[in-house]
């Protein structure tokens, strides 16, 4: 049966038909035609943010949190390049993301037209593909495409620029299954034939037998491939210890007594020494970023690195492979699982044991994240969601909550986008409904995508929002500190009352001076049907240790302050 | 004294179309590789062009930017390869502007190098050329005394060379021993 539709009412099916259930959006010109088709598709609940970047960061939310594309909606303009971080974000950190942006009438197109951006060209080197639809009769194909290259492979955002005209267009449609879009999307290497990738596995588990001072590190890929179990078994079967890159925390249970933590920047310093005094390292599903590997000349300097990654591309890129595996995180642990000998690490274990230092105490007085973190876990049982912003609570975020469920911390690792933890938060309450979501920032990042504040009021949206305020942009500061002879440039913030602020958007607020209040405070917020706010006042000069100089060795940690920090050069 | 830095041949066959060739230029580019000849054309299978480039890079940088071309959607095939791995050739047009006093050497450049004078006038000549691209090259510094007015060079083409071919045909070898002679003799 056909019938005439718009390409407006067309794109909202396809929406549907892949399973689409929500999409955070803005409205503008060149994207009205498909506000008004929407009312006439309930089941897409659309979320109106209060900026278009925080529509890109609540779609990656719901994306990761999810394992479904997220999608995000804007006009074109203004509200296709405020969707710019956004799409930056989830491109750097592999998050499935399609974005659909308004574009003027195809003939007002290159004449500057009222509202009129480039955004394809200017979202180019950020998307892992992207689409102008020049014809209705492209629609449904493009649609479906963007979804299945947005989850293909290693994920990454899509982005479909509908002109105005195309979404009024008429079509004849008849609704039928698309025709199966993965041939088309070919790529220029073909997956590795199978036999090389068994002999691969065979000599990465020769690799692993013969090893004296293994390591596993695993990273963001075992989260998209859900390789949980089989990471764990592969540590089990193995007694092999296992470090968590920073998007990797939580894809192995913290307490789990072959756990050791994050490597890198601000590593623990047994964590980094590990690394240094590895002799094979099996790497399932990251890519070795700088702030994991410090200075790559000087990184694992006795270790043969066995890579496994699903991207062809990662393999070799930033350390040398001794044996690089292309393929999912899941299928090749297990396989390499099945082939590796039963055995423990005991000796290597204390080894790397004798390496842990006494933390110095870095907190001044008695509100530590530390304090703060486990008053979160305690009220919610562990049973939350953290999505972290970026700086100093971000690093503390990642190495002091006990995570003990697969993927409940959420953090923007690859482009560090401060601002990302309020919007990407919301996301994530539509991926996990019926579990509390903490919004966990600074007082800089925070004040960054605040607004979305009025966004969980109106949406309904229950996310709890905790401030760690130190007056400072504290990680710049941190930097500054160390490296700048304490010039404290620009970094000092001044932040408005939040609980007026909390007040004035009509929601719970609580500021948290003393220790004692902290565990009422999550409490009340925890017990709030709706959004809530809970500012924590913490030492204005906290340091995040240890920290690895930039550009330094993993084996030169900086565990304590410099007496008096060099002038800058 | 550090290694020249190499040249190397990238080949790719990418869909035809305006949007696939500025997301592969971008990927070049955010490489910050230096390009030395880029040419497009189509590649003989329907919906594919083929982009043939040379870039002065790192061995491995330009094996890192292929990777990323490898990922692109919808690209078919891309190669790395040694100049002396592929058939690598070039097509130029060549103003020169023609003097009565060195009217005999002129006609000895055009016929050594076997090009072809595809237009004239009193005071000038177009020549049209085509070889490797060192030919190109040498042809060019050869016409420099007599006056070269305009350039077009269409950039290096390139296509794999069959694998049981030896690097240097024996034709090939044939035209290089003649050039050689006649330039020493």
């Amino acid at each position: 049966m056909t019938e005439p539709i718009s390409g407006a009412q067309l794109l909202c099916r396809l929406l549907e038909e892949q399973g689409v259930e929500v999409l955070f959006g803005y409205p503008g010109g060149a994207i009205m035609p498909l506000y008004h088709a929407l009312p006439e598709f309930p089941a897409l609940r659309h979320v109106l943010v209060r900026h278009e970047q925080a529509a890109a960061h609540a779609a990656d939310g719901y994306a990761r949190a999810s394992g479904r594309p997220g999608v995000c909606v804007a006009t074109s303009g203004p509200g296709a390049t405020n969707l710019i971080t956004g799409i930056a974000t989830a491109q750097m950190d592999s998050s499935p993301l399609v974005a659909i942006t308004g574009q003027v009438n195809r003939a007002m197109i290159g004449r500057e037209a009222f509202q009129e951006t480039d955004v394809i060209g200017i979202t180019l080197p950020i998307t892992k593909h992207s689409v102008l639809v020049q014809d209705i009769t492209e629609l449904a194909e493009t649609v479906r495409e963007a979804f299945y290259i947005a989850t293909e492979g290693r994920p990454g955002p899509v982005l479909v620029d509908v002109p105005k005209d195309v979404q009024n267009q008429k079509i004849e449609w008849e609704d039928h299954a698309g025709p199966d879009v993965r041939g088309r999307t070919g790529r220029g290497s073909a997956a590795a034939p199978q036999l090389r990738q068994d002999d691969a596995i065979q000599t990465a588990a020769r690799l692993l037998g013969t090893a004296r001072r293994p390591l596993l590190m695993v990273g963001h890929g075992v989260i998209l491939s859900r390789a949980y179990d089989e990471v764990r078994a592969l540590a089990e079967k193995t007694g092999i210890p296992v470090v968590t890159t920073l998007l990797g925390i939580s894809c192995f249970p913290e307490a789990h007594p072959l756990h050791l933590g994050m490597p890198g920047m601000h590593g623990e310093v047994h964590v980094n020494r590990a690394i240094q005094h590895a002799d094979v390292i099996l790497a399932i599903g990251l890519r070795f970023d700088d702030r994991v590997t410090g200075n790559t000349t000087g990184f694992a300097p006795q270790a043969r690195i066995i890579h496994v990654d699903l991207d062809p591309s990662e393999i070799g890129k930033n350390v040398p492979a001794a044996v690089g595996i292309v393929g999912d995180a899941r299928e090749i642990t297990l396989r390499l699982l099945e082939a590796v000998a039963p055995g423990t690490c005991d000796a290597w274990r204390e080894e790397i044991h004798a390496f842990s230092r006494e933390r110095h105490e870095s907190f001044r007085g008695e509100m530590s994240p530390q304090r703060i973190l486990s008053g979160i876990n305690d009220a919610t049982d562990g049973r939350c969601t953290i999505v972290s912003d970026v700086g100093q609570h971000q690093m503390w975020v990642a190495k002091l909550f006990p995570y003990q469920r697969p993927n409940s911390h959420i953090t923007s690792g690859g482009l560090g986008t401060m601002g990302f933890a309020v919007p990407a938060a919301m996301g994530v309450h539509f991926a996990r409904p019926d579990e509390p979501v903490w919004a966990i920032s600074g007082d800089g990042g925070f004040q960054m995508n605040m607004q979305e504040i009025a966004t969980m009021v109106q949406e309904g949206i229950p996310v709890k929002m905790a401030i760690f305020n130190n007056g400072y942009l504290g990680m710049v500061r941190q930097w500054q500190q160390f490296f700048h002879g304490r010039r404290y440039s620009a970094t000092p913030i001044w932040s408005p009352d939040y609980v007026k602020l909390a007040e004035a958007y009509g929601i719970a607020g609580y500021r948290v001076e003393q220790a004692s209040q902290i565990d009422q405070a999550v409490e009340r917020a925890l017990r709030e049907p709706g959004p809530a706010l809970v500012e924590f006042m913490i030492e204005q000069e906290a340091n995040v240790f240890p920290m690895i100089p930039p550009g330094g060795s993993l084996s030169e940690p900086i565990e304590s302050a410099p007496a008096m920090a060099a002038p800058a050069s | 004294m550090t290694a020249p830095v190499p040249s190397l041949v990238v080949t790719a066959l990418l869909p035809d179309d305006l949007l696939a060739l500025n997301r592969a230029i971008g990927i070049i580019r955010r490489r910050n590789l230096e390009v030395t000849s880029l040419v497009l054309g189509p590649s003989g299978r329907p919906g594919l062009d083929r982009l043939s480039c040379v870039i002065r890079g790192e061995a491995a940088t330009t094996e890192r930017m292929a990777n990323q071309l490898r990922k692109m959607v919808g690209v078919a095939q891309v190669l790395v390869q040694a100049e002396v791995d592929c058939t690598a050739r070039e097509h130029a047009l060549i103003r020169v502007r023609v003097a009565t006093a060195h009217l005999a050497g002129l006609f000895d450049t055009i016929a050594l190098y076997d090009a072809l004078v595809v237009d004239e006038s009193p005071h000038e000549l177009t020549l049209e050329v085509t070889g490797a691209p060192s030919l190109v090259v040498s042809l060019l510094r050869a016409l420099e005394p007599f006056g070269v007015l305009e350039t077009a060079r269409g950039g290096t083409l390139a296509l794999s060379r069959p694998a049981e071919v030896p690097a240097e045909s024996p034709r090939l070898v044939a035209a290089t021993v003649r050039l050689h002679s006649a330039i020493t003799a």
